[in-house]
């Protein structure tokens, strides 16, 4: 059971989805969500001040508005023990600049194409 | 006067030559001078008007630049065509495996399933697609050498079930020091698109194959993909066989884009593609690549 499974997405649909996956999955005691790279990195900043844990695992969509997917990635990973956490890009580009992107940032392995269908996301958490 | 003295200068009978524009009845025109020293004190000087050149030239310049930008806007348009429309298609997916799970027998109902059907369609078309939207714009200077031997044999591997349930026989005989230079992602899309098509069009009831060979040719890597299945009549469907969305066999699943997105790949490398068939006898591709020393 992790403890906290998060998702950034401004795609309401797409976190419904998420959301009753998990759900169904009940593999999570806490499931959050945020609309934007910046509301998820303001959070995470905040905790990280208040040294409170960050979510075990992170799916992150890369069209947003305000903050992009990347934009967030790069700047969470400056903040303090955020390596340990698991952030699997979740989106429905399918842009070879975005798969570069992913590529130098050693994400190949975790680069998911949406739609996400529920064996995938409960064979990814089984192996987690 | 600095240019004739430097003319003077030059023992070597060096010719400098400069570009200038002047205002003549208010126009701009431009000329280019060419300075060569003649004996100890005489500068031989001729003077060429290039004004219709120089025109052409910015006009050329000008409709380049337009181009480079339709070009950007339009590759950026089809991201965003290709992103959102895949957004709401995996919705639409995601939902209807939502409701399979809470209520399976609703998929009983045809008009479910094949909304189910439309939605997995379309998702595939949008996907492909972009595919073909991605090797439009691919870069020419992203080639690399790559060894012929193992992109191919890589490939064998991957539809190594696909060729076992149809029965064909699949033969590298590519000498296993051959390197291409080439996109490698691009030639790994056209051998897989290439030994697919020989398996998804063989013959039942012969001993099928499909055989991928190279050679030399002048400046050409010439790379062969012979195989013995259904053929094609070139007669009927030559000039349209690697046009998009065209296929030829309704007897197999088939999109039509396979030998459009080959030869596109092809031609960015600086390529091309043949092809011979006859019907009930087999079909060769013959794909020549640039030759250079790897």
């Amino acid at each position: 059971m992790f403890k906290e499974i998060t998702i950034i997405d401004d795609d309401k649909i797409q976190v419904f989805l998420f959301l009753k996956f998990m759900e169904k999955m009940d593999k999570a005691e806490i499931v959050s969500s945020f609309v934007n790279g910046k509301e998820a990195f303001d959070e995470m900043k905040e905790r990280s001040e208040n040294n409170a844990s960050y979510p075990d695992i992170i799916f992150l969509d890369l069209n947003m508005p305000v903050w992009d997917g990347w934009l967030f990635y790069d700047e969470f990973k400056k903040l303090p023990n955020s390596d340990a956490i698991t952030i699997y890009i979740l989106t429905s580009s399918l842009s070879s600049v975005d798969n570069d992107k992913a590529i130098e940032r050693g994400l190949n392995e975790k680069y998911l194409n949406k739609p996400l269908n529920f064996e995938q996301l409960r064979e990814l958490l089984q192996n987690k | 006067m600095e240019v004739i003295d430097e003319c003077l200068s030059k023992k070597n009978q060096e010719v400098i030559s400069f570009e200038y524009e002047l205002e003549i009845s208010g126009r701009r025109r431009f000329f280019n001078a060419n300075n060569i020293a003649f004996g100890e004190d005489k500068v031989i000087v001729s003077v060429r008007d290039i004004t219709d050149y120089q025109e052409n030239l910015d006009r050329i310049k000008q409709l380049l630049s337009i181009q480079e930008k339709q070009n950007e806007k339009l590759l950026n348009f089809t991201h965003i065509v290709s992103h959102n429309l895949r957004s709401h298609t995996a919705n639409m997916q995601g939902l209807l495996s939502l409701l399979k799970m809470d209520d399976p027998e609703i998929f009983d109902n045809p008009y479910v399933d094949l909304m189910n059907t439309s939605a997995e369609n379309l998702n595939d078309t949008i996907a492909n697609l972009n595919e073909v939207l991605e090797m439009t714009f691919g870069d020419p200077d992203d080639k690399i050498s790559v060894n012929l031997y193992k992109t191919v044999d890589k490939s064998i591997k991957s539809v190594s079930t696909l060729a076992k349930e149809a029965g064909v026989s699949l033969y590298n005989e590519i000498d296993k020091d051959v390197a291409v230079k080439s996109i490698p992602a691009y030639l790994d899309s056209i051998v897989f698109n290439m030994l697919t098509n020989g398996i998804k069009f063989h013959r039942a009831g012969v001993d099928s194959y499909v055989r991928v060979t190279s050679s030399r040719k002048d400046s050409f890597l010439v790379i062969q993909f012979e195989d013995n299945g259904v053929g094609v009549d070139l007669s009927l469907h030559g000039e349209k066989l690697f046009g998009m969305y065209k296929t030829f066999h309704s007897h197999v699943e088939s999109k039509g884009l396979g030998l459009f997105i080959t030869k596109n790949q092809i031609e960015v490398m600086d390529g091309k593609i043949d092809v011979e068939s006859e019907v009930n006898k087999g079909t060769t591709f013959t794909i020549y690549l640039p030759y250079e020393d790897v």
